[in-house]
């Protein structure tokens, strides 16, 4: 176009007439300077303060106005003064030194023959005071409660008392006796003046703990008389009589009936012997607000609202707390989303007091899962928890799965937080509902997988491992794989690496039953992984699953071409850049040349598994907290679970799992248990460990510089099974453990796991060592060791 | 010292005087928009014009237009954004972009939001931008997002048919909505020449006890110059304090004086 | 209840137009607490509800016309929708005050925003006055006492 290149030449040729500025600082440097002028004209000031307060809000430093403000202030021409205190609320707080200069003119102008100018010195005050202020004036402010007529200056000097007490609570004796004398002056009630009543009894109920009142009971029983003037308010407001000026959508004054409900809550809260013999009142009132206000209005809603705070934060009648749940639910069903948001947090709140009324109203509440509004979907969410019981479970967890299906991106967070919610939830509950909570996590991970941290995945992995009803698993397996290897386009995103971890390690535990049942070609489990391991070859963690599964897969098919596929797998990492895959990949590729049975045996299905405990889980986010930062970011499935439970009631075919090397960690336990190996303690060997059924020795093999070499040998006293072995070093050094000869002992055999430290310091180790007696029944022992020697 | 210096150059600035007007070539009827917006006859053909009066309750302010076009709204920002064109940024008050903004240039391929380099234009954030969209036929939702989009990248958008929500809120749109943006943007103070405003818009409040200042003092005089040519004595005094007792209930609205302090 | 502990006004072109800080925030924090907040709200869509979290408090906001009012309430006790009532009350005596109030109005004569504020919030941001004709009134008296010149010397 060319057509702003017209527009610079036309800007530059102006350039060099255009003035050199810079508004904002320039400005306020010639205020500055002119402020200093002390011949300037009154009118000239005004005019600069006023420049100066807008200065203030472009957020301009504009502290050198402070003195102009008590300049302004002193004058006695109205129009300064009201500037100067409307410069000094907005410019000053109470932190100010230029305040101890206030002190006399304000003082003076509390006392002026103006009622403007008395009620500027009190809103300044009140907005001001320091404690050294308060001390100093509440006597002028004294002065105007005592005698003045005027409910204008009255219903400032209340509020100004309210915030002298607030910061100097010594001067609540001298006010309190004005709630009372007030009250009783009816031309000095107006809703203005009431507003200032009510504060000062609001903040004489609240500043108690502040200083030591030798006449507190007095005071609050002064305070407390006062209860049947405040009632015969809130009634005569809630009367059908029409007010105009006070009237907001049909309700009077709501702001005045929310601060009279207030007052009353706290004063039923302080003094609840005081104030006994009026509740059965309270009681009457509060239904009549509750049941006869026309709800529709956010003005009613507000009131409606401090009446229902009122009646949980005082646990009035039960008849009450149910019709304040149902006032909740109503706010819920309605329109305005100011309401529902109040409604759901309060509901949050009095759910522990009234479980079961709060869940009558479930359906408002999964309503409100759906609502645009994000905060209001997080708020019904944790609701939806809160009154999950075993009766409203399925109705409100297929709520919570069409939420989740309806999310979206932006959800993110909530939706990570109800997974986290959900896996806990099914995690505390009993078996009976096993299949379905299995189904339902699978459906999860569908909708929602691409949010879902790996972690998570492996607790669904979990319940989906341990479920007992193999029939069930075997479906919910079909179903996922037929998702993935169906192909169906836009079922799980392209992004759903949960879902795709969760596929592989099917593949990898269950290729077995598949091929066995014919359900799924080996060529083609083979050919989905072989896709993964080259479409998502940066996500670590689901690499490492595809390398197990891979692995697992080899030893359960015969066919040459798919054997192959998977090794190629695993062999396209022994180069890995990423360490741990390497490793993994490595050790992999060494078990794929075992001889076909013994292959088979070590890479048996995985046993039942107990979940963690929430100690546990604490232990080991612990120990991963101080792992250090080299620690592969994979974590494993199994690494919470060796580390804290060991199998129960495992199969027959059980070893130690070959998963187990994924476990990183200064905790190790051994990759494989051969099979019958025995051997004999040598002499050499310290005895570290004895108990009634086993005892420990341990010896050094080597040490040196690069590291030691050790051997730790059980021999068994009584007959045991599945032995593990655990062990731990320093965080100094760093733990390889080699092969357990045997996981099986008769009494009086022996068997030898062999240990490699490197890194430096004392040579000291916890061991733990579990085992399954000849009653099944799983025993830990465990022990430390330390040796003389130091690497 | 070196520091000053900078701070110094930084503060040369040229003064934010011009007005561009940025038209799709989809645009047609530019003559009436740029009628309706300024209130003066502008050819759209002409690319500077000169002087052009602004006019509000509270002040007024001369500013040139500068009226430009484009084919392609990409295009046009990569030119505008760039280092070349530093001092016309920063000659300018802001700019409002005319065109269809029709699904063709609205959806998520992010036309649009290619405004977002102005956004990273050195002092741009002291500036206005606006787009007048002079056909927007995209459903609430889209718009709304488009809107919040926008905004991220200091871009206001504005229809000349609104939306619900501006109706919701009384909000202006359209021309009107331009000229209050034209209206609040900070003009440099020695640009603008401030009007005297009328005081006293607010009587109808002061009707209640009846207290019209000058009323009062009108009264006062009156009183003032009765009493000088009252005769001493009891009748004179008590004029007096009925005339001031009088005089202070109009004042201190509705409580008598001797209620006060003196 | 209601304690508001700041009240700003923000434009829809995200400019402060006017900020109220009923309790002592240091300069850093009122002007992260502004930035923040003028993003934050801007970016808010219409179906949102005009309460939400921030920092430690809560924030009720509403948007008249092209300006976004803002208010800050820290106590648990604070009653959300009625803080929304107060802004309205607000708002409508502005609009009264200035006979349809808009954001020129407000740039031009923010010193009497901020007058018939104090006529409704006073000390550490308690509702003082309900009646919107009480709070014109006063407003409008005082107005008219600068106008007359020097009144106290007249009268003394």
């Amino acid at each position: 176009m060319g057509s702003l290149r017209t527009f610079i030449k036309d800007v530059r040729g102006a350039k060099t007439l255009a003035e050199e500025r810079s508004i904002v600082t320039k400005e306020s440097a010639r205020i500055r300077t002119k402020l200093k002028d002390d011949h300037l004209p009154q009118e000239k000031r005004r005019k600069n303060i006023h420049k100066l307060l807008y200065l203030h809000i472009l957020g301009e430093k504009t502290h050198f106005a402070q003195v102009e403000c008590i300049n302004l202030i002193a004058s006695d021409d109205f129009r300064d003064k009201r500037l100067g205190y409307l410069a000094a609320m907005i410019l000053l707080d109470e932190h100010q030194e230029v305040l101890t200069l206030l002190t006399n003119l304000i003082s003076n102008d509390l006392t002026h023959p103006n009622r403007y100018v008395v009620s500027l010195a009190l809103s300044t005050l009140g907005s001001l005071t320091s404690p050294e202020l308060a001390r100093d004036l509440y006597p002028d402010v004294e002065t105007i409660l005592a005698r003045s007529t005027d409910e204008f200056l009255v219903k400032k000097a209340l509020q100004c008392a309210a915030k002298l007490i607030e910061r100097d609570a010594s001067l609540l004796e001298i006010f309190y006796p004005y709630v009372g004398t007030i009250l009783k002056s009816h031309h000095l009630c107006t809703h203005g003046g009431l507003l200032g009543v009510v504060k000062l009894c609001q903040v004489a109920l609240s500043c108690r703990p502040q200083y030591e009142y030798d006449n507190y009971p007095e005071i609050l029983q002064s305070l407390v008389a006062n209860i049947p003037e405040l009632f015969s308010l809130l009634q005569d407001m809630n009367s059908t009589s029409f007010n105009p000026e006070y009237d907001v959508g049909g309700t009077c004054d709501p702001f005045l009936q929310v601060e009279l409900l207030y007052t009353l809550r706290l004063m039923f809260e302080l003094a609840p012997q005081g104030t006994d013999r009026y509740k059965n009142k309270l009681n009457d009132i509060l239904t009549k607000i509750a049941t006869n206000s026309d709800g529709s209005k956010n003005a009613a809603h507000a009131v409606l609202y401090e009446c229902v705070r009122t009646i949980f934060a005082l646990q009035l009648d039960q008849s009450l707390k149910i019709l304040g749940v149902n006032v909740l639910a109503k706010f819920l069903g309605g329109k305005d989303n100011n309401t529902k948001y109040v409604g759901l947090n309060t509901l949050l709140d009095v759910v522990p007091q009234e479980p079961n009324a709060v869940q009558k109203h479930r359906k408002f509440i999964s309503r409100c899962l759906f609502d645009p509004d994000i905060s209001i979907r997080a708020r019904a969410v944790e609701l939806t928890f809160a009154i999950l019981n075993d009766s409203n479970m399925t109705e409100l967890v297929e709520e919570l799965l069409s939420f989740l299906k309806g999310s979206d991106d932006q959800d993110k967070d909530l939706i990570i937080s109800t997974v986290n919610h959900l896996v806990n939830h099914f995690d505390s509950r009993t078996p009976d509902q096993e299949n379905w909570a299995i189904d339902v996590m699978v459906q999860v991970l569908k909708v929602v997988g691409q949010h879902i941290s790996l972690d998570k995945v492996s607790e669904v992995l979990l319940m989906i491992n341990n479920g007992q009803d193999l029939n069930h698993k075997l479906q919910v397996i079909q179903q996922i794989l037929t998702v993935s290897l169906g192909r169906l386009e836009g079922v799980v995103k392209g992004d759903n690496l949960a879902w795709k971890l969760m596929s592989v390690w099917c593949i990898g535990e269950y290729g077995d039953i598949l091929l066995q049942k014919n359900i799924f070609s080996d060529t083609r489990l083979a050919e989905y992984l072989s896709a993964l391991n080259h479409m998502y070859s940066d996500s670590i963690m689901l690499i490492g699953y595809v390398l197990t599964a891979a692995l697992k897969l080899s030893s359960k098919t015969n066919n040459p071409g798919c054997v192959e596929e998977l090794r190629q797998i695993i062999m396209g990492h022994t180069r890995d850049t990423n360490l741990m895959l390497q490793n993994k990949s490595y050790q992999y590729s060494i078990i794929f040349n075992q001889p076909a049975g013994l292959k088979h045996d070590i890479l048996g299905a995985m046993p039942f598994f107990e979940k963690k405990s929430k100690g546990g889980s604490d232990k080991v986010s612990l120990q991963k907290n101080m792992a250090p930062p080299t620690k592969p970011v994979e974590s494993s499935l199994l690494l919470d679970l060796l580390e804290t439970s060991p199998p129960r009631n495992p199969p027959t075919k059980f070893h130690n799992d070959v998963l187990a090397s994924q476990v990183e960690n200064d905790t190790r336990t051994a990759p494989l248990a051969g099979n019958g190996v025995y051997a004999s303690v040598p002499e050499n060997a310290a005895q570290c460990y004895t108990s009634s059924e086993m005892a420990v020795f341990m010896r050094i093999k080597s040490v040196g510089p690069e590291g030691a070499e050790l051997e730790l040998f059980v021999r068994a006293v009584v007959p045991m099974h599945n032995v593990q072995i655990f062990a731990a070093v320093s965080k100094t050094q760093k733990l390889i453990l080699g092969t357990l000869s045997s996981a099986s002992l008769e009494s009086d055999q022996v068997c030898v796991q062999e240990l490699r430290v490197s890194g430096s310091g004392k040579l000291k180790f916890r061991i733990k060592i579990v085992h399954q007696g000849s009653d099944m029944n799983l025993k830990t022992e465990q022990f430390d060791h330390k040796f003389d020697q130091s690497l | 010292m070196e520091q000053e210096e900078t701070k110094h150059n930084h503060a040369v600035e040229i003064l934010p005087s011009k007005v561009l007007i940025v038209f799709s070539n989809e645009v047609l009827n530019r003559e009436d928009i740029l009628m309706n917006i300024f209130n003066v006859s502008v050819d759209p053909s002409r690319q500077i014009h000169r002087d052009v009066h602004w006019s509000n309750k509270y002040f007024t302010v001369n500013f040139d237009i500068y009226i430009d076009e484009f084919d392609y709204l990409d295009e046009w920002v990569n030119e505008f954004c760039c280092a070349e064109f530093d001092d016309l940024r920063q000659a300018l008050a802001g700019c409002i972009l005319i065109m269809p903004c029709k699904d063709r240039n609205t959806g998520n391929d992010g036309n649009l939001y290619k405004l977002a380099l102005l956004g990273k234009c050195k002092g741009w954030d002291e500036k206005f931008a606006i787009i007048l969209a002079t056909d927007l036929n995209v459903d609430e939702d889209v718009r709304c997002r488009l809107e919040q989009g926008l905004l991220e990248t200091g871009v206001e958008l504005t229809s000349v048919t609104g939306s619900d929500t501006e109706k919701e809120y009384g909000e202006t749109f359209g021309i009107q909505r331009i000229k209050e943006v034209i209206d609040t943007f900070e003009w440099p103070p020695e640009m603008i020449k401030r009007r005297d405003q009328t005081a006293g818009k607010l009587t109808k409040f002061l009707e209640e006890p009846a207290f019209p200042l000058e009323d009062i003092m009108s009264q006062l005089q009156q009183a003032r110059a009765k009493y000088l040519k009252m005769n001493p004595g009891e009748e004179r005094d008590n004029f007096a304090h009925e005339m001031a007792d009088e005089l202070g209930r109009n004042l201190y609205g509705s409580s008598p004086v001797s209620d006060l302090f003196f | 209840m209601v304690q508001i502990d700041y009240m700003l006004m923000i434009s829809r072109q995200g400019k402060v137009r006017l900020m109220r800080w009923f309790c002592p925030y240091s300069a850093k924090d009122k002007n992260k607490i502004c930035r923040e907040l003028t993003t934050t709200v801007l970016s808010r869509k219409t179906k949102m509800c005009n309460i939400l979290e921030y920092q430690d408090h809560k924030v009720v906001y509403k948007r008249y016309a092209s300006l976004y009012f803002v208010c800050g309430i820290n106590s648990d006790a604070n009653n959300e929708l009625l803080t929304l009532e107060i802004i309205h009350r607000y708002v409508e005596a502005m609009d009264t005050y200035f006979n349809n109030v808009c954001e020129l109005d407000i740039i031009f004569n923010f010193s009497k925003a901020y007058e018939i504020l104090n006529e409704i919030l006073i000390c550490d941001g308690a509702i003082t006055e309900t009646s919107k004709h009480s709070i014109l009134k006063t407003v409008a008296s005082m107005d008219a006492l600068e106008t007359s010149d020097n009144l106290d010397q007249v009268l003394s």
